[in-house]
């Protein structure tokens, strides 16, 4: 049993703070609103900060280090967050089941202005070690690049970004088991080198990235490829979005065929829609993909034509409700099918989370999921759930 | 407005889940309505589609079984990885022609012990029978690609 639950530690440890996407609409317009970044994410801007304490249940001061370390207007910004999690993990028949408990998050940004436009931004932490080489992969480097922004602290403006980073493309929901995460094309860990230019305006936004195979360490996807995503607000309760991703996977030297290089190709069209009912304060966010794979020019099946060459598609609703005012409920359902041809193939979930947001600082959230296949006629059904205890720097 | 949304969601999710051709049998594992006849399953049985449609995108993530993580020295993030781990793993992975006897066929079908070892994989999100199907036929047929013969 101990090993199991390490194991499942293993699993699910490891989480990312992002941003919430539950707040474009229902409390700002833009992801630059409340953060540094044009995707999101990492270190909030003062409009963040100020957000932070007002859905708090006690505020408290909101800035990094409860604004003891850095000054107000220095070159120099700084974030952190420490997470943990456990709870109880459906993983085999009717009767299998375990409780488990891990360090999910210990990670440290920066953000450095350089001037004229510039700034270096990093985060840093602990990872999931490689097994084999542990030693070497306990830490890292998750995201650093260079940005130029054309407007210096305003939220609308031209950003170009530099180095490794996570391509824009869909709703960019910080739970990374949520079905356009997992099966989406930007699971988690999956950030590449790469090169991005994004506008973000006061009616849409426009991003395009372009991204190559981490050569530096082993990655989670081996990957070249671009991504173009862009949303439209009609209103300021309604936007609709749209987007490409291509990605073309170096899947190494096939040793059978004399060493001939194999490849595989992965094509993703994706929608999405938020839609902000003032009146009862609920979000409601929508995200579809379609996604087409090529499963190499050179698989060696004759047949491949049809069956080489699956159609899927994937896609989540998730309704945003604030309880209160220092309270948010998100109820979602997934949908993902990774080969329409088959039957009974398609997975469906419900998932739930729950946030509680103490103080500037620390936030409680329950996640849990049921999961069905082919609504229970095409394998076990699956579930978990989760409690995180998280520390915001 | 967001109800008829909804309501048509269901719809479609429903629709979706009951549409394909080819049907798979979750006692034996096994698949018909594919091919041109209707008889079998279509879908190619070698190591590149097994790799990309299935143990990639189900085992390769983050925290498991991508050049990443390296979890128990396998890693089906790519096709060249899946080869290296399956040939190279001194246990009973792949028994080409034989898939009951292979490790990788029985860890996604087995009861997990009462001790909790050993569990059924992926244990966060059980495979279709329709995937598991493929994995038996591909290693039924002589496990295409695995096998080094030079």
């Amino acid at each position: 049993m101990k090993a199991l639950l390490v194991t499942v530690a293993l699993l699910v440890s490891a989480g990312v703070a992002h941003a919430y996407p539950q707040f474009q609409l229902s409390r700002d317009q833009t992801c630059t609103g409340c953060h540094i970044t044009p995707a999101g994410g990492g270190i909030l801007n003062e409009n963040g900060y100020s957000v932070a304490e007002g859905i708090s249940q006690f505020g408290h001061k909101p800035e990094f280090m409860y604004g003891k370390l850095l000054g107000d207007s220095g070159p120099l910004s700084l974030g952190g967050d420490l997470r943990a999690a456990g709870g109880y993990f459906k993983y085999g028949g009717p009767d299998d089941a375990a409780f488990y408990a891990f360090p999910m998050q210990l990670e440290l940004n920066a953000h450095l202005k350089l001037g004229s436009g510039l700034s270096f931004y990093a985060t840093g932490g602990f990872r999931p070690a490689e097994e084999t080489n542990e030693n070497a992969t306990r830490v890292w480097s998750r995201e650093h690049y260079l940005m130029w922004q054309s407007k210096t602290d305003e939220n609308y403006a031209t950003y170009v970004r530099v180095g490794r980073f996570m391509p824009v493309f869909g709703l960019r929901f910080a739970e990374h088991p949520l079905y356009v995460r997992r099966f989406g094309g930007t699971q988690l860990f999956s950030e590449n080198y790469g090169v991005s230019v994004s506008h973000v305006a006061e009616k849409f936004e426009i991003h395009g990235s372009a991204f190559m195979e981490d050569y530096l360490l082993d990655p989670v996807e081996h990957a070249n490829g671009a991504a173009v995503y862009g949303e439209y607000r009609v209103s300021p309760t309604l936007s609709f979005g749209g987007g490409a991703m291509f990605k073309s996977f170096t899947d190494g030297k096939f040793l059978l065929s004399n060493d001939v290089d194999y490849d595989s190709k992965e094509f993703r069209i994706a929608a999405t829609n938020k839609l902000y009912l003032e009146g009862i304060d609920l979000l409601l966010s929508t995200e579809i993909q379609f996604v087409n794979q090529l499963v190499g020019k050179t698989a060696r099946s004759e047949d491949s034509a049809i069956g080489g060459a699956p159609k899927g598609i994937v896609g989540n609703i998730v309704a945003s409700k604030m309880l209160g005012s220092f309270l948010l409920l998100d109820l979602g359902i997934g949908h993902f099918d990774s080969n329409l041809r088959i039957k009974n193939l398609d997975r469906d979930c419900v998932d739930l989370n729950f946030h509680w947001f103490t103080t500037s600082h620390v936030e409680l959230v329950l996640n849990a999921r049921y999961e069905l296949i082919g609504f229970g006629s095409g394998g076990e059904p699956g579930m978990f759930t989760m409690l995180q205890a998280h520390y915001r720097l | 407005m967001y109800r008829l949304l909804f309501l048509a969601a269901g719809a479609l999710a429903s629709s979706l889940a009951s549409c394909g051709t080819i049907e798979c049998d979750d006692s034996t594992y096994t698949c018909t309505g594919g091919g041109d006849n209707g008889d079998g399953d279509d879908r190619p049985l070698t190591l590149e589609y097994v790799t990309v449609t299935v143990l990639r995108p189900n085992c390769a993530n983050a925290q498991c079984h991508s050049a990443f993580k390296y979890e128990y020295e396998y890693r089906f993030d790519t096709v060249e990885h899946t080869q290296q781990s399956l040939v190279n793993a001194n246990t009973m992975a792949v028994i080409p022609g034989d898939a009951d006897a292979s490790l990788l066929f029985n860890v996604l079908v087995r009861a997990t012990q009462s001790d909790g070892s050993a569990p059924r994989m992926p244990y966060d999100q059980p495979l279709p029978t329709a995937e598991i199907a493929l994995i038996k036929q591909w290693i039924n047929d002589g496990a295409d690609g695995l096998v080094v013969t030079q």
